[in-house]
């Protein structure tokens, strides 16, 4: 296999590719937190007193938390009066209506990164909620999503616009006091996206939004709140690259999904942010909270991840069954390279009658990277007939990279039924061979059997997405074979 | 300090001069124990298993113990037919008139450590397996045990008859003993021997924390069995810690049918290539026991292998933990490990949490686990009512049936014949089920 060092050594040394720093005047507060960063984000904001309220009594309790220790990964402690929590491009005021009053800068980022935003909504028919720093710069395709009755647009707007929707259901899945980081985004957080499908509707088009960090030393704290009231369907799109910073970012968002009677909710992300460079420097802090609350009977929450950026990632996305009949699900595909650390999984939590969970993980190290599935499946008395199905795969590319499985299960009920099944290999080498006496190189050879590897966790994703997923794999192992 | 930290503290002053060996290295342990106490459920490792039962007993070293009433439990728990070197221990003491120590072959040497320390004090054998920091429980049984078993093959020995080591625990009223026995067995290179440790007791409540190290130098073969069956008020904390050279092998057999609070840790470390281990459990939890048991295998070196099935029936309003660990260090390439746990639950009021890990930092591996939880198959339940039987009958042949499959591994005829029947004892109608076995 040394054959080809050559060309390894070439592939392992290229850069990232999305690393690039778009200069844009931003209206940034120094660094620090106190309460009064927290109520200028909020006066920024133009919040209603309750809002603001709301946040500070999250700031308070967040002062109280211990920072987690838990998770399989390592990192210099964070200086959290060192990050500037606030930063907004520099016109909040006249936000553009169509693309044309995009600053061009912005464009061409996103061109750079290869999200022709134009085109990419106008063929995929995708609407783009894009997210630049911390608050929203452009929504698009509002109109057609204005006469299904779906509102889809920034959290800040939904703050103004829907104040009751917004307080009725922000915290209702996270609660401000949940987790450490939780806490934190509670206090601080900046933008994101809010959607609410009104009753029995399909929203009539994928919603998609990418998130871009950008200037130094802003750590970004997204909110979003996905709410499917009775008998709706919506399918939304997360993704996101970061460009080139030499120091750590840390990222806390918080998602909250509730699907009412009925209702689905299929939340598919790609991340792909900026990991570090080989020796492990740089690289963005992915600590995140996502909960979607299967809060009526028969609905469904499907969370499907591809995970392949970050220096560090620390994401549970789970579901907690309550409606009866309520199923769960969760894709996922970690991807370690260099000194990537990623500590990832999922809970499922079974509380009404036969609800139903399923969660497929796989796990690529590569290079001198960690990573862990996490997860947890618990089934409370009352979850009469529960059923989870649980494979967590792992890959090993390399001897010095590690894999890790902490799978947590905890039944109370005698009618559930949980399986749980792990392995932990490397590549065949006579799948590796086969392929290459085939003729495909061994880059491909290597490809392609990730790919395989991960085709249950892919054929969940919807088929752009997929088709970016795979490549995005493809980038992310280069150089990983040797 | 708590009452009952402080407790020990009084044990220890009373006591010093009486135990045996290093009296230097006791206190030390007692003061290293001390300093951090008994394991809270804040500990990850204690997440489900609290011992905050203990705080508020009231614990004494046991007292001596009146032979006749002795012999006679001995009688009552002592497996028949196992007719091989036996040493007996009540309440952590060792009883002469019950041991079986003669045809003993030449190069095995099976005896009491208590008696081995007085003699030769300096050379202290203890804690040179056992993780300290890891399991400080193992501080608590060095500073405080009174006696125990050492166990010796010192050349290539292949002992046929199992060495069986009864640990009789009887709690009586008042303040509850703490009972700590001590299990050394060092097996030397090429040796082959079986041990079987039985656990049982009977009265009131009692603690008993055990430690056992086992040492398998190159091409050791080591089987050993630990098999609790005690009253339903005992609480058992046994640590098992074992250390496996080249080529070495070790099976260990963990079967747990009573208590009501038990704690069972077993670390096996693989030290060098060829090294085996294959550890098979099985606990029967009933009433509100709750039965804990923590494996973890340190794969240190390449290509070693280790095989793990525990299985659990759990009824009443009991709760069963497992918790799981494989690790494959650095450079440990090649190694094997598999491992399942599969729960059984029979009632509505059990619970039963169960952690597979898998801690990997080597590529070249196959390593596997499973874990599930559920009911009795219903095609086979529907075959056994189709062919007549009742529901209740059914059900508990096909739950015997579950349980056999960790016992039938046992090698030993007379103790797998004594563990089924207390499995069948267990099981409702177990009269019935009988005459269908």
């Amino acid at each position: 296999m040394a054959t080809n060092e050559h060309e390894l050594e070439h592939l392992v040394s290229r850069k990232y590719k999305h690393g690039f720093f778009t200069e844009i005047e931003a209206d940034t507060v120094p660094p620090g937190l106190n309460e009064d960063v927290i109520r200028f984000i909020s006066a920024k904001k133009n919040e209603p007193e309750w809002m603001t309220e709301w946040r500070l009594k999250a700031y308070r309790h967040w002062l109280t938390m211990p920072e987690p220790k838990w998770a399989h990964v390592h990192y210099p402690p964070i200086d959290f009066q060192a990050i500037s929590y606030y930063s907004a491009p520099k016109r909040p005021e006249d936000a553009p209506k169509s693309l044309d009053e995009v600053d061009p800068k912005l464009l061409e980022t996103y061109d750079k990164l290869g999200i022709p935003l134009h085109e990419r909504a106008r063929l995929a028919g995708v609407a783009v909620d894009a997210v630049f720093d911390s608050v929203s710069v452009t929504t698009t395709f509002k109109e057609k999503l204005a006469e299904a009755g779906v509102i889809f647009c920034s959290f800040s707007e939904a703050v103004q616009e829907h104040p009751e929707l917004v307080r009725r259901y922000l915290g209702s899945v996270v609660p401000a006091r949940d987790n450490f980081y939780a806490a934190l985004n509670s206090a601080v957080f900046t933008d994101g996206s809010f959607v609410y499908i009104p009753k029995g509707v399909r929203c009539p088009m994928e919603l998609s939004t990418y998130f871009r960090i950008n200037a130094a030393n802003t750590g970004q704290f997204e909110r979003t709140l996905i709410v499917a009231d009775e008998g709706s369907h919506v399918s939304y799109l997360e993704g996101c690259t970061a460009p080139m910073r030499d120091e750590n970012q840390l990222h806390a968002a918080v998602v909250e999904l509730v699907a009412l009677k009925d209702a689905e909710i299929k939340y598919s992300t790609v991340q792909n942010w900026y990991p570090g460079d080989e020796e492990g420097r740089g690289g963005i802090y992915n600590f995140v909270t996502k909960r979607g609350d299967c809060r009526g009977a028969n609905s469904k929450i499907s969370w499907t991840q591809v995970e392949t950026g970050s220096a560090i990632t620390w994401k549970y996305p789970s579901c907690i069954l309550r409606g009866d009949n309520s199923v769960g699900e969760f894709y996922s595909v970690a991807v370690a390279n260099n000194l990537q650390q990623a500590d990832t999984g999922t809970k499922m939590i079974h509380i009404g009658r036969n609800t139903r969970s399923t969660i497929i993980s796989k796990g690529i190290s590569a290079g001198r990277a960690q990573n862990a599935y996490r997860g947890l499946v618990r089934v409370l008395p009352t979850a009469e007939g529960a059923r989870n199905f649980t494979q967590c795969d792992s890959l090993l590319i390399g001897d010095r990279c590690g894999a890790h499985t902490f799978p947590y299960i905890e039944a109370r009920n005698p009618s559930a039924q949980i399986e749980h099944e792990a392995t932990t290999s490397k590549i065949g080498e006579d799948q590796l061979f086969y392929c290459l006496q085939r003729g495909l190189s061994e880059e491909d050879a290597v490809n392609m059997i990730v790919n395989g590897f991960c085709k249950e966790v892919f054929r969940e994703l919807p088929m752009e997405f997929a088709v970016e997923a795979q490549a995005l794999l493809n980038v992310s192992l280069e150089g990983a074979v040797g | 300090m708590s009452a009952l930290l402080e407790s020990l503290r009084q044990h220890w002053r009373d006591r010093a001069s009486t135990l045996p060996g290093n009296a230097d290295a006791r206190q030390q342990a007692l003061e290293a124990f001390l300093a951090r106490g008994f394991p809270t459920t804040a500990e990850e490792d204690w997440k489900y298993t609290s011992l905050a039962r203990l705080e508020d007993a009231s614990l004494a070293v046991p007292g001596p113990v009146d032979l006749a009433e002795a012999m006679a439990a001995v009688e009552r728990h002592a497996v028949p037919g196992l007719d091989g070197p036996r040493l007996v221990f009540v309440n952590g003491q060792l009883i002469p008139p019950a041991c079986r120590l003669e045809g003993m072959p030449e190069g095995l040497g099976v005896g009491s450590l208590g008696q081995t320390l007085q003699e030769h004090g300096d050379a202290d054998p203890l804690d040179r397996v056992v993780d300290l920091d890891r399991y400080r429980l193992a501080r608590l049984n060095t500073a405080l045990f009174l006696d125990g078993a050492l166990i010796r093959a010192t050349k290539q020995v292949g002992a046929e008859k199992p060495i069986y080591l009864l640990f009789l625990n009887l709690g009586a009223p008042g303040a509850m003993p703490l009972i700590q026995p001590r299990v050394l067995i060092d097996v030397a290179q090429g040796a082959a021997l079986t041990v079987i440790e039985h656990h049982c007791g009977e009265g009131e409540a009692a603690v008993i924390n055990a430690v056992t190290e086992i040492s398998g130098q190159s091409a050791a073969r080591i089987t050993h069995y630990r098999v609790q069956e005690h009253a339903e008020r005992h609480i058992q904390i046994a640590g098992l810690n074992a250390r496996l050279d080249r080529d070495a092998s070790l099976v260990c057999h963990n079967i747990d049918l009573g208590g009501a609070l038990v704690r069972n840790d077993v670390h096996a470390r693989l030290l060098a290539p060829g090294a085996e281990v294959e550890l098979n459990g099985l606990y029967f939890t009933r009433g509100t026991s709750h039965v804990d048991n923590h494996t973890r295998i340190d794969h240190l070196a390449p290509r070693t292998t280790s095989r793990e099935d525990y299985r659990g029936v759990l009824d009443g309003r009991s709760r069963a933990v497992f918790n799981g660990k494989v690790l494959v260090a650095e450079d440990a390439q090649k190694i094997e490990a598999h491992q399942s746990n599969n729960n059984l639950l029979l009632s509505r009021e059990c619970e039963v949490d169960t952690k597979p890990e898998l801690e990997i930092y080597a590529d070249d591996v196959k390593c596997s686990h499973g874990a599930t939880v559920g009911q009795l198959d219903a095609t086979a339940l529907f075959y056994l009512r189709s062919r007549g039987l009742d529901a209740d009958t059914a059900r508990g042949l096909l739950t015997f049936a579950f349980a056999e499959e960790v016992i039938a591994r046992l090698g030993i005829t007379p103790l797998a014949e004594r563990l089924s029947g207390t499995v069948m004892g267990h099981l409702p109608d177990s009269e019935r089920l009988r005459e269908f076995t």
